[in-house]
């Protein structure tokens, strides 16, 4: 039954994929929403019968392929982890996919199409293949489903694709995260080579009983973190996810927010066993989340677009994630368990899930009335448009980790991880603590401020017709004032655990045993974030309701370009690569071809020659039998 | 069954010849006909192959041909030759099919026969002289496909159509000569030419030097074929000037020779000496992975940039070759399919594009494809996908069992991981101009005067059909395919290939 439910959350959306492409516009809509509420189904039908019989430890799926001495089986498992992770993503897909009927409602102008059916399409692909690598029992399997998801997030970022500025951002977003993807073919390369399997658990047992070589661990434990750094968007592959944002809005809210950018996290909690036999890749991993977190979230703070801020934003919360999981090594092992270790990144990433999916999808309204991203186009939300304010606010609390909103729990439960790890006396659950910290009173700041300058401010300025080129042009310029049904239900649907988070933990089932929350940090964690978003709340009485405008000009330029990492990139590595394929053109038309080319006129010098030499003397002909007899010779003294 | 593979080989071959006798329309029906046996026996063969076990010999005929010269019509058929049979069999039937609508001409037909018996016998031929002698016959069809229907609207006209075409001809002929070689010098020290008996002897009887000059050149001649960097330059004028059922057969059928050839003859035969030329294979094959890849990058023409992937892909059959590990050689014969099959459905969508706007220059096919031909588009971005390496379809697994080949390859001395770890550079590489190509021609807002042209035909679509079903079975689904290799490598290779 299990076995059945796993696999059922996994094909039916991508059958209602295939079917809604070559079932036409008529039926595209009624396919993506029965497979997204298909895979709802399965996917809580799984959570329950996992809970009652235990997990399944793995089941065929695509059989196994066989090389050389390894035999790869393409199999699935399914456990808590797996299970619940499953449904936050079928929960997001399903509102997702709701929602999108009515953003992308009609058939667009001839300049910009919705292209609904190829869109309603990707999301059931990219679902399919999110919940892919939730259930797989082997790496290679995994990196089917990890693949395919970015192949759907290039697709959908370059759904407008009639915008340069989309097509840029999308083929971005698949090159960084395809240059973190090198580290995960190479990992899976070492694993077959070094331990002689790919299956997760025979890797996890494996590495605890020592019975892989430590290089071999260390390196694919390395490899991968570079893959994860890649797809969940951390220091220094994170360039992608901000520019991702072009993408439609429920497109953010789905991969960009609550899934994909998650699966990193995902991974590295299910290979925890293995993580945990070389420290030094965890370590690597806090640092880089340590950097994620504080930089990120001082990117956020000036951010001058609504989604580009909850990007940044995103990248800040996966460092959370990635953070808590990395100072497991520094922790006790309590129950002897050690995935009960990931249970706090994993909470965070479940609460982290639905928030974030909220905030974006109330985002996406937000643009809808206003006709913009732009912050400086929104304003009194609260007065125009109260539910959805609301709504927006308890997406904004969670966020802000204010009890006793979904992320409060989560936030904490990472923060006293790292304060259990920095207790020990390493210096790796210092800095994640450290970061973590500034991180709260950061994190408050900029969601009180959009919540400031969204929500409180008094006149939303109307944009101007001209802007429609760089925002979203199938909105209407002058925006809407109404919010269709089927856009506010998914709201609704999405507040219910953003508000009720912390009932799970009332009665946390196996998966988050682990999960400890200490009072002092609580609390300490509380009155942070409480002191951030009232500090940038109170902002519009002094005048303005943005509080960056406090910051100087200089340093506010610099954390919106983000630190002009970018631009770094830019010089070190795309120039480059550019160049050398200029000169690697060049090379292939004037020298590698031109041996080539070199052949006929080397022939008529050779013919000319030969011609001299067939003079008709006897003499002449004798000179070359010689000349050959010897070559002959020589060849033959060499080859024996 | 022994009637099996010598039909195999002469039903098409006597296609070849009847055909030109008779009236166009009917002849192109006729060559469906003919094309369709071909696979069915194809099918037939790899079934009682099958059945009996792919690691060992199957389905053995042999009788004496030239007794003077020792030349023996042997043939059989493995794990090895099984998938390239089959892949030859459907590809002949898709552009015999291609051919019914598209320019229907019997002597193209006749020529398309002609590769495909050629190509067959090839991959079944069980003896030296005779896998040279087919090798060779599929040379001549191949090149009155360029020379005679060859594309003329090219800068150059004419002149450059006969001299891709003569570039071609020259280039593997001077390349089959060093094969020869190569040929006559193993049989002259083992005397013998039969294959089963050279790969059981594995290099016995031949000292070390003999065995490294015999490798060089057999390894040189068919790297030409194959195309290995830098002697690949005759294959981006030759897909550039061939019609589309040209540049299917080259890409899909012909350039899978070379690799056959190196791994039925090369590597069993002179185990000794392809060791010591491995080094120099496996960095050649990852120089051309990224050289090609980074030419891609700044290419203009379609068709050329498809050619240019192709040297890519076959960096990576050749480097896996080149590890003379089990997973590597399996890698190599799975990229071999996969490429056969993403670049014949790459050709035909490229070809249907160029018919239609007369050109396959980037900035003249797009840009806007998804909204104005938006099926021809999803193919196309299919196969972009597909030769990226999308990991889930068929391209991925033949580049992911490279690179664990070269990674624990002994064969390759100390370079093993760095030529690894180069050739998950090249996939990135790969990842970057496919975008490219999508960014410039699938993506972007139509232009006026574009508009109206016709989207892919019933024709067309049932054509490449085939082609996009295999390529996510095999992506999905690798288990088959690499059961049928999975025994008869470890027969190939030197000590049944047991890594230290």
């Amino acid at each position: 039954m299990t076995e059945s439910a796993a696999i059922l959350s996994i094909v039916l959306p991508a059958a209602s994929a295939m079917l809604g492409l070559l079932m036409g516009r008529d039926w595209a809509r009624d396919w993506a929403v029965l497979g997204s509420l298909g895979a709802l189904v399965a996917a809580i039908a799984e959570l329950v019968l996992v809970g009652t019989d235990g997990p399944v430890t793995a089941f065929g799926f695509l059989g196994r392929a066989q090389l050389g001495g390894t035999t790869i089986d393409l199999a699935l498992r399914s456990d808590q982890l797996s299970a619940a992770v499953a449904v936050l993503v079928a929960l997001v897909a399903f509102c997702v996919q709701i929602y999108s009927t009515a953003y992308l409602a009609g058939e667009g102008t001839p300049d910009a199409p919705t292209r609904y059916p190829a869109y309603a399409a990707t999301v059931s692909l990219f679902t399919a293949a999110m919940m892919l690598v939730v259930h797989s029992a082997d790496l290679v399997l995994l990196l089917i489903g990890w693949e395919v998801m970015g192949l759907a997030s290039y697709l959908l970022v370059g759904h407008h694709s009639e915008r340069a500025s989309a097509r840029a951002a999308a083929a971005k977003a698949f090159l960084v995260t395809r240059v973190g993807d090198i580290g995960v073919v190479l990992a899976v390369v070492v694993l077959i080579a070094g331990a002689g399997t790919t299956s997760i658990s025979d890797l996890n047992r494996a590495a605890t009983e020592n019975e892989i070589g430590h290089g071999t661990v260390l390196t694919a434990g390395l490899l991968l973190l570079a893959g994860v750094v890649g797809k969940s968007a951390q220091f220094p592959l994170h360039i992608w996810l901000p520019d991702a944002m072009e993408g439609p809005t429920p497109v953010s809210a789905l991969i960009h927010a609550a899934t994909m950018v998650a699966a990193g996290v995902f991974l590295m909690a299910r290979l925890l066993p293995l993580y945990l036999t070389v420290p030094g890749a965890l370590q690597t991993g806090a640092v880089l989340a340590s950097i994620s977190m504080v930089g990120a979230a001082l990117a956020a703070l000036a951010q001058t677009d609504l989604k580009r801020l909850l990007a940044y934003s995103t990248i800040s919360q996966v460092a959370y994630m990635l953070g808590a999981v990395c100072v497991a090594s520094d922790r006790e092992l309590g129950s002897g368990d050690p995935t009960a270790l990931a249970a706090p990144g994993v909470l965070h990433l479940l609460s982290h899930g639905a928030f974030k999916a909220l905030l974006f999808l109330a985002a996406g309204c937000i643009v809808h009335i206003v006709g913009s991203t732009a912050l400086a186009d929104m304003g009194g939300l609260w007065r125009t448009h109260r539910s959805l304010a609301v709504l927006f606010g308890i997406g904004l609390l969670g966020l802000a980790g204010i009890p006793p909103f979904g992320g409060f729990w989560s936030k904490e439960a990472v923060l006293s991880a790292a304060d259990e790890a920095a207790h020990a006396g390493t210096w790796v659950g210092w800095t994640v603590l450290v970061a973590g910290v500034l991180t709260i009173v950061l994190t408050g700041l900029y969601a009180g401020r959009a919540w400031a300058i969204v929500a409180m401010g008094r006149d939303p300025v109307l944009p101007a017709v001209g802007d429609a080129e760089t925002e979203e042009p199938h909105e209407n310029p002058h925006g809407h004032s109404q919010v269709p049904v089927a856009m506010m239900l998914p709201l609704y649907l999405l507040a219910i655990p953003t508000v009720a988070f912390g009932l799970v933990l009332l009665t946390p089932f196996d998966l988050l045993h682990g999960v400890e929350i200490q009072p002092g940090t609580a609390i300490t964690g509380a009155l942070l974030a409480l002191s951030g978003v009232g500090w940038a709340v109170s902002a519009p009485r002094l005048g303005t309701p943005d509080i960056a405008v406090a910051l100087p000009v200089r340093a506010r330029a610099l954390l919106e370009n983000a630190f002009y990492f970018d631009a770094v990139i830019r010089a070190l590595v795309v120039r480059p690569v550019l160049g050398l394929a200029r000169t690697v053109q060049m090379l292939e038309r004037d020298v590698v071809d031109a041996y080539v080319r070199a052949v006929r006129p080397t022939t008529e010098i050779a013919g000319t020659v030969l011609r001299r030499t067939q003079t008709g003397l006897a003499t002449g002909y004798a000179v070359w039998v010689l000349v050959g007899a010897v070559v002959l010779t020589v060849a033959g003294m060499v080859l024996v | 069954m022994s009637w099996l593979l010598p039909a195999l080989v002469l039903v098409p071959f006597a296609g070849a010849l009847v055909l030109p006798g008779l009236p166009d329309r009917f002849a192109v029906r006729a060559g469906v006909g003919v094309a369709l046996v071909t696979l069915a026996l194809a099918v037939l063969a790899t079934y009682e192959t099958g059945t009996t076990g792919f690691g060992r010999m199957q389905l053995e005929v042999r009788t004496d041909w030239v007794p003077a010269l020792g030349l023996q019509a042997h043939l059989g058929m493995d794990g090895v030759s099984a998938p390239l049979v089959l892949l030859t069999g459907l590809l002949s039937v898709l552009v015999c099919l291609y051919l019914t609508r598209v320019g229907p001409d019997r002597n193209l037909v006749a020529c398309v026969l002609a590769v495909t018996g050629g190509s067959l016998a090839t991959f079944t031929a069980l003896d030296l002289l005779l896998f040279f002698i087919a090798f060779e016959t599929v040379l001549i069809p191949m090149w009155l496909v360029i020379r005679i229907w060859g594309d003329t609207t090219q800068p150059g006209g004419t002149a450059t159509r006969n001299d891709a075409a003569s570039r071609f001809v020259l280039y593997t002929a001077t390349g089959s000569a060093l094969m020869l070689l190569g040929i006559i010098l193993v049989i002259a020290r083992t005397g013998t030419s039969d294959l089963t008996e050279l790969i059981e002897r594995g290099g016995a009887g031949m000292s070390v030097t003999t065995q490294t000059v015999a490798a060089g050149l057999i390894v040189l001649g068919l790297a030409v074929k194959t195309p290995m960097w830098p002697l690949h330059t005759w294959l981006p004028p030759a897909h550039t000037i061939a019609p589309t059922a040209g540049s299917v057969l080259l890409a899909g059928i012909l350039l899978k020779l070379g690799t056959y050839g190196l791994v039925r003859v090369a590597v069993p035969v002179l185990p000794a000496g392809l060791q010591n030329v491995a080094p120099w294979l496996g960095g050649f094959a990852v120089v051309g992975i990224v050289w090609a890849g980074l030419a891609c990058l700044t290419e203009r023409d379609l068709k050329r940039l498809v050619a240019l992937s192709s040297v890519a892909h076959m960096g990576f059959v050749l480097l896996g070759v080149a590890s003379m590990t089990p997973t590597g050689l399996q890698g190599a014969l799975y990229a071999n399919i996969a490429h056969g099959v993403v670049s014949a459905l790459l050709f035909f969508v490229v070809g249907a594009l160029k018919d239609r706007h007369h050109s396959a220059d980037l900035s003249v096919l797009g840009p806007g494809l998804r909204d104005r031909l938006p099926r021809l588009g999803w193919l196309l971005t299919l196969g972009a996908v597909a030769g990226l390496g999308l990991p889930g379809l068929a391209v991925f697994w033949g580049e992911l069992l490279a690179i664990a080949g070269a990674w624990q390859s002994s064969a390759l001395g100390a370079l093993d991981r760095p030529y690894a770890v180069i050739a998950a550079v090249g996939t990135a590489i790969a990842a970057a101009y496919w975008l490219r190509v999508l960014r410039l021609i699938w993506q972007g807002t139509p232009p006026a005067d574009q508009a109206g042209l016709p989207d892919a035909t019933h024709h067309e679509t049932v054509v490449v059909l085939p082609l996009v079903v295999a390529t996510v079975v095999l992506g999905l689904l690798p288990g088959p395919l690499l059961s049928t290799t999975a025994g008869v490598v470890r027969l190939l290779l030197p000590g049944g290939g047991v890594v230290p």
